[in-house]
């Protein structure tokens, strides 16, 4: 039991060490200040080295061929971010004559097969490949077998530490943090809270509870009274916070959830017959239909992760790198997004649901518009301006 | 005496014709598969399921639907404690790693069979317990994936060498188990997995025949463990359980009787093979947002088609007086 605990006690160590490794050569530095402030607090294991593309140029094209490995499809969040790429995106970089096709691939949370996946986009001739929210190490050798036949592997709503790829996301320890933080003190700064995370093991869903313990710690009063993974889908969100009101008595003075879900969760309160109490609020237009009809339950909302904004922020992203704009950084960060209620809602309309799947997204233009996008690369320019030479 | 042999192998028809026209499909749709990097590939992805497809056989054969549930989640167990426990006391040996691995999976395999031989639980419900009990235990061991293996053991993951570690030990699983099946040991196992209580009063010793499946199982287990941690060269707690549905379906796919009894691995690496090929050819396609549902729909659809061809073909003809 002894070694046991030592070897557990041991984890941490381990980890700090391969955070020390991808931190050693950080890049931020070289991002302009305003830039640089959205990767406070970090995920230590995000790397945030100089990238290896930033003199770099691909096989062919364009137009080029993208392939997006998929991890998974199960839920409306990615079903958004694809409904955006290949239904407003694709047809305008078509257009532009950027690219003429997005192969589609999903391996299922399944890695081997994802990694499968990577190398047959490559052997097929694709000149850049998106994956999302995958195992940040298991893909590292097929991203080099990628890199080693010319081809860029970007991750968006999540990271990989190896070298040879590029990241684009939200910061999420800093999602989680400021997330949890407004949430405790719209309840007063004290009293019990539940913790509503994504899939156990994720890293982006571990990123941003590293985050919100980090808040928590924070507040001496406030107390975590427990913990549910809800999948980032809103049906087993409002199931597993179902079976917690259930079985748990104590009172509850506030859920912190991460994004995607919080509809299902304010459901499983209102079936509870408890008093709907401050729910962390982040896209999900179903919960945004109660707080339009309910305007003194919450006074904020957060953006970390709407989907199809996230997906275009990865898209171009791939479609600058491929320019040869020379991203300069391992890993695109997004720093916390934060709106007023009023504001947040203000797109709803009157007769909107609780029962919508939809999302409130601000739009690309507002969430991640081209002039900050610029400042992450060496030669920045307008992916629809570009012109080849 | 020929027609003997043919039946001992009649389980293979399908599994075998089921790969040949779905390798046929792949190197029309996608024929890089068959280049010395792409079946170096192959072998590098398919090795964990392979592996872990023959690890559930014998304990198949041995009857009492003898499913092992929990084969993902041990196959995962075994990786996130090469990647923390190894790592952190720093060993690296590859004969120590090696060792671990084969015995920790061993070890759970001996618990199992002891829960499944004492308790008399049922070996379905005993493995299912066990399935969300190394669930657990795997997060709690790696909260989330990362880590690194050690870099003999990372560097199979690049895939792109033929001649490697990993062919090499699918090569020295099958002669394990080519020797295995000469054993009387193996005829023991099977003679109970068809008639426990015959077997019983045969003078077989089940006790000794039934942990003796689970310890080559053990072995299977641990190799595939070694695979996905080089694969994958980090430690991931949720990626074993994938493998449950995914080798019994393979087993399936093989013609491993479930009832016991009947089946080997030879059919079980062909229905992993015929997954793996599925696969290929799926992704060859761009079926967008449903291509992750595609790849289920035809392992459901192949593994029906499978058993209906398989039940037809063996169906024993009525005797005409």
């Amino acid at each position: 039991m002894k070694n046991m605990k030592t070897l557990l006690a041991a984890l941490p160590f381990a980890v700090a060490g391969f955070a020390a490794t991808a931190q050693a050569q950080s890049a931020v530095s070289e991002l302009p200040a305003d830039t640089a402030a959205a990767y406070e607090g970090v995920d230590d294991g995000q790397p945030i080295g100089q990238s290896a593309y930033r003199d770099w140029t691909p096989r062919s094209g364009p137009p080029w061929t993208i392939g997006y490995a998929s991890s998974y499809a199960g839920n409306t969040w990615r079903a958004e971010g694809l409904k955006r790429l290949t239904e407003e995106m694709l047809p305008v970089y078509r257009e532009a004559g950027l690219i003429d096709e997005v192969i589609v691939t999903q391996s299922d949370l399944n890695d081997s097969r994802q990694i499968q996946q990577m190398r047959q986009l490559v052997d097929q001739g694709v000149d850049a490949i998106i994956v999302c929210c995958s195992n940040p190490v298991a893909l590292n050798k097929a991203v080099e077998y990628a890199y080693d036949n010319g081809v860029v592997v970007f991750s968006y709503s999540g990271y990989l530490t190896s070298e040879k790829a590029l990241n684009a996301s939200s910061n999420y320890t800093l999602g989680g943090y400021e997330i949890a933080k407004a949430l405790i003190e719209e309840a007063g700064g004290e009293g019990n809270f539940l913790l509503v995370s994504g899939i156990a093991g994720a890293a982006s869903s571990e990123s941003f509870d590293t985050g919100a313990m980090r808040a928590l710690e924070e507040f001496p009063d406030a107390k975590l009274v427990g913990q549910v993974w809800g999948n980032w889908t809103d049906q087993v969100a409002q199931t597993e916070v179902q079976k917690f009101l259930a079985t748990n008595p104590t009172q509850i003075d506030g859920i912190i959830a991460q994004g995607s879900q919080e509809t299902g969760v304010l459901k499983a309160v209102l079936q509870s017959g408890r008093e709907v109490m401050p729910i962390s609020l982040a896209g999900s237009a179903g919960a945004a239909c109660y707080l339009k009809n309910h305007p003194e339950w919450m006074s904020h909302a957060f953006q970390i992760w709407p989907p199809g904004d996230e997906m275009e922020l990865g898209m171009n992203a791939v479609i600058r790198t491929l320019q040869n704009q020379g991203p300069i950084i391992q890993s695109i960060l997004r720093g916390v997004y934060r709106v007023p209620a009023e504001e947040y809602v203000a797109g709803l309309a009157d007769d909107c649901s609780i029962d919508s799947t939809d999302y409130i997204q601000p739009g690309i233009d507002v969430w991640f518009p081209n002039e900050v996008a610029s400042t992450y690369f060496l030669r920045p320019v307008d992916p629809l301006e570009w012109k080849a030479e | 005496m020929n027609r003997k042999i043919l039946n001992q192998f009649n389980h293979l028809a399908v599994p075998l014709g089921l790969v040949v026209i779905l390798g046929v499909l792949a190197a029309m749709r996608a024929p890089q598969t068959f280049t010395y990097v792409g079946l170096a590939g192959a072998v590098l992805i398919a090795a964990p399921l392979i592996l872990a497809a023959m690890a559930i056989t014998p304990i198949a054969i041995a009857g009492r639907g003898g499913v092992d549930l929990s084969i993902g989640p041990m196959i995962g167990f075994v990786n996130v404690t090469i990647v923390v426990w190894l790592g952190a006391l720093e060993i690296t040996n590859p004969f120590a790693v090696f060792a671990f691995a084969i015995g920790l999976a061993c070890l759970w395999q001996f618990l199992l069979a002891m829960i499944i031989i004492y308790v008399r639980i049922s070996p379905i419900i005993a493995s299912l317990a066990g399935y969300m009990i190394l669930q657990g235990v795997n997060l709690v061991i790696l909260p989330r994936p990362g880590g690194f293996a050690p870099d003999w053991l990372g560097d199979w993951g690049w895939g792109t060498e033929l001649l490697g570690p990993v062919l090499y030990i699918l090569i020295a699983a099958c002669a394990f188990w080519f020797v295995f099946q000469r054993t009387p040991m193996f005829q023991h196992i099977r003679l109970m997995g068809a008639d426990e209580r015959t077997a019983y009063t045969s003078g077989v010793n089940i006790v000794a025949a039934r942990i003796a499946a689970h310890l080559v199982a053990g072995v299977f287990a641990g190799l595939a463990a070694l695979c996905l941690t080089g694969m994958i060269g980090s430690g991931d707690p949720s990626q074993g359980n994938t493998l449950t549905l995914q080798a019994i379906t393979a087993l399936v796919l093989g013609g491993t009787s479930l009832s016991g009894g009947k089946g080997g691995v030879t059919g079980s690496i062909l229905g992993a093979v015929a997954m793996y090929l599925v696969f290929v050819v799926l992704s060859s396609f761009n079926f967008g947002a449903i291509s992750g549902y595609m790849t289920q729909l035809s392992y459901g659809l192949m593994l029906v088609l499978s058993l209906l061809i398989s039940l037809l073909t063996t169906q024993s003809r009525p005797r005409t007086a």
